[in-house]
């Protein structure tokens, strides 16, 4: 027994040496990458990696690399670093945007080649080169850049504000017949990172920006969306009545003021989108959203007494979504996006031949959808 | 040799432990592939592929139990003899251990192409091969009766896996698998042939049917085995259509293993590592039992030492696993041995089938005569 026990404990030991190891301290491990097309077509990286060096306080390190490859750009990095750089923990791959407008699934395709890099990881594009927003934002923040813009987007990925964005969604949304990816625009406000938009995909190439309040609208028709706040803008006109007046201390409208939007601001507690295909013939689509929002804050003192006001409420607020949403789709016909997924819906009603991406090109400007949205307010907070 | 094999007593099993044999035989390897190779013919009607051939395999099955209820307690070798005579009979139980090599090879040379493609890239072949071999000339060593401990313990522990299929499982697209109905007939019998190298395996019955205790059970443990996989196969199968779309499917090579990187928790980053290791919980089963029938039909044919054939066989597979290291070549091993298999596993027993009945008949009939 204990001869067997040595045995087994020399052989455990032993076999450690037979797998090759990779010692921390003499790894880079890449967190961020910024990647940028540069003259004659080369791949410029800008690669934010963790080190482990006692010698340096500085926890994270920047490095650029040129390469007609983003592998060869890596090991053309890997010059100017003293460490092995390692991709396996790559968690924001972030694309500038004449990139992202020639294409960039070659770029995600050698993602997906080496099994070691994770599909978790986010895909985001920035409104100027994602050199520059790394570098300037590295500067100016002096902590991880990379890893602020990963909470970022992860925080209103949380939020719902956004669709997920992860490599597998990308991936999988892109590669769908009849339906467009989204990624966040990461942009510089005060030269700091920020989130300034959405940008629309037509296959893998981005095609337009959109608003970031859209992304919420588009993510209705992608997931369960619960707990996202909003901003919406009525107009004014229909609530006159039931607008608390402080200086005359009663409900009389003040007619001094002549504003024309009352601005509110809701939580969307619950919302679901779901389309349905009218007519194949006429690529005729009905498009239903149903919303639970509860009233967190209004611009002026509404008072909200009683069902009429509600109702008059709900009724205003399913108007705007769906001239919102009517605005949204004109845009995303205009720059041939579907990131809400028409084509797809189309493809698992049309009988015979499959559905190919040029047809549905050519089919998606021409489709007429009718949105209902349908809101119900839930609560209004502790005051009437 | 004998046509029917004694067994002592001490070394019968209980037909129970069918189950875990015939499903650590089936599952091996060849699922993590299955969902590419079933999706590129049949497309989203996969399903339908998957079903028929399961039903194909029961079928199979059952004509494998008839042909071993003919005899009082042989094996597959036991029968050719019988029915073929000597020469003939040896020639067909050779096919049999040349498949057993076959497939051992090819299991052995999948795994060694997933753990390098994964998770170490620069491990060679040899390093690999040799640890894979030495665990099997141990388990084989113990002999049936300790292989089928390996299988029921590992069989038994290699499930929990199954459990981080749940957070892909939720974000499955049900639009994927709309329209239905659109594969045409030929397509879905495509689909359904090929599963056939995930569902080979089985065919070990025809080998340790005489060291079953209780005969009686071996036909509903048999096939509550083979129920179990193709269930596997099938949810592996529809889980990653609803998972990847058709473009994504028909380009990833093991969908199955990429199902498990988006599992994350904060103390595994990356669950696919872990998946890899707990792999070869899968593999070994499958690495021993090919191997023990491999030895024990050489003792059975050729009358060789079964340890004589295990170190002789290991030295040949440790050296074959220096050959074939690029991806394609691997694959033609595969294909070799699902080509291979294909025949002899589920088309050969129903031509053995009639001739077994016949050669009774005519036994009764020759018996009724003289007396």
């Amino acid at each position: 027994m204990i001869k067997k026990t040595i045995l087994l404990l020399i052989f455990s030991v032993i076999l450690t040496s037979c797998v090759p190891y990779k010692q921390l301290e003499e790894l880079g491990i890449i967190n961020t990458r910024g990647v940028d097309v540069t003259e004659n077509n080369r791949v410029e990286t800008t690669i934010i990696a963790y080190q482990f060096d006692a010698q340096n306080p500085q926890i994270t390190t920047s490095t650029t690399g040129v390469g007609k490859t983003i592998k060869g750009a890596r090991e053309n990095a890997g010059y100017n670093t003293n460490f092995e750089l390692s991709p396996g923990q790559i968690r924001l791959e972030l694309y500038g945007k004449e990139t992202a407008e020639e294409g960039i699934l070659e770029y995600l395709s050698t993602l997906v080649r080496d099994a070691r890099v994770s599909d978790t990881m986010l895909v985001a594009i920035s409104n100027i080169t994602a050199n520059e927003v790394l570098t300037v934002g590295q500067e100016e923040l002096n902590t991880d850049v990379g890893q602020i813009i990963q909470s970022l987007i992860e925080k209103e990925v949380k939020e719902y504000s956004i669709p997920k964005t992860s490599l597998q969604h990308f991936l999988h949304i892109e590669a769908d017949i009849g339906q467009d990816p989204v990624a966040p625009i990461i942009g510089l406000r005060n030269n700091k990172p920020a989130i300034v938009g959405i940008g629309a995909f037509s296959n893998d190439r981005l095609v337009g920006e959109l608003h970031i309040d859209q992304a919420f609208l588009i993510n209705t028709f992608l997931t369960n969306v619960k707990g996202t706040p909003m901003e919406i803008s009525l107009p004014r006109e229909p609530f006159v009545d039931f607008i608390f007046n402080n200086e005359t201390n009663s409900m009389q409208p003040d007619k001094l003021e002549d504003k024309e939007h009352l601005t509110i601001l809701v939580r969307i507690s619950k919302g679901k989108g779901d389309i349905t295909l009218k007519n194949i013939d006429d690529l005729h689509f009905e498009a239903n959203v149903h919303l639970e929002v509860d009233l967190y804050e209004s611009s002026e003192l509404l008072s909200v007494k009683n069902k009429k006001i509600a109702a008059i409420l709900e009724e205003e607020i399913e108007k705007e979504f769906k001239r919102q949403y009517d605005v949204l789709l004109a845009k995303l016909q205009e720059i041939d996006s579907d990131p809400l997924g028409f084509g797809g819906i189309y493809r698992t009603k049309k009988k015979g031949e499959r559905l190919t991406d040029t047809e549905w090109r050519e089919k998606y400007p021409n489709i007429t959808v009718d949105f209902n949205v349908n809101v119900d307010l839930m609560h209004y907070g502790t005051i009437q | 040799m004998e046509i029917n094999v004694k067994i002592k007593p001490n070394m019968r099993i209980q037909a129970f432990y069918l189950f875990f044999i015939i499903v650590s035989m089936q599952i091996g390897v060849g699922i993590l592939g299955v969902p590419r190779l079933v999706f590129s013919e049949a497309k989203q009607d996969s399903w339908i592929s998957i079903l028929v051939a399961a039903a194909y395999v029961i079928i199979v099955l059952l004509a494998m139990l008839l042909i071993l209820k003919q005899y009082d307690n042989a094996d597959i070798h036991g029968i050719h003899r019988d029915i073929f005579g000597k020469w003939l009979g040896k020639i067909f139980s050779t096919v049999y251990i040349l498949y057993f090599a076959i497939a051992f090879y090819s299991v052995l040379l999948t795994y060694i192409e997933v753990v390098k493609v994964f998770v170490f890239p620069d491990v060679s072949n040899f390093v690999m091969g040799l640890l894979l071999i030495s665990l099997t000339i141990y388990g084989v060593l113990g002999g049936l009766r300790v292989i089928i401990g390996v299988s029921f313990v590992f069989g038994v522990l290699a499930n929990w896996i199954l459990f981080l299929l749940i957070h892909p499982a939720l974000q499955i697209d049900f639009n994927h698998y709309l329209p239905l109905f659109q594969a045409p007939f030929v397509d879905l019998l495509k689909g359904a042939r090929a599963t056939s190298y995930t569902f080979m395996g089985f065919e070990i019955l025809f080998l340790v049917y005489p060291f079953i205790q209780n005969k009686n059970k071996v036909r509903i443990s048999s096939l509550l085995a083979v129920t179990w996989s193709s269930l596997l196969v099938l949810s592996a199968t529809m889980l990653a259509i609803g998972f990847f779309s058709a473009e994504q499917l028909e380009r990833r090579e093991w969908a199955v293993l990429v199902l498990f990187k988006t599992q994350s928790f904060p103390f595994v980053e990356r669950f696919d590592y872990i998946v890899v290791a707990e792999l070869m919980m899968v593999v070994v089963p499958s690495l021993l039992f090919l191997m023990w029938g491999l030895t024990y039909s050489m003792k059975r044919v050729y009358k060789v030492k079964q340890k004589l054939t295990l170190y002789v066989a290991a030295i040949i597979f440790l050296i074959g696993t220096f050959f074939f290291e690029k991806h394609f070549e691997t694959q033609r091993v595969i294909n070799f041995a699902e080509q291979f298999g294909f025949w002899f596993i589920y088309v050969y027993p129903f031509v053995l089938l009639p001739l077994v009945l016949l050669k009774k008949r005519l036994k009764k009939r020759k018996g009724a005569g003289s007396s």
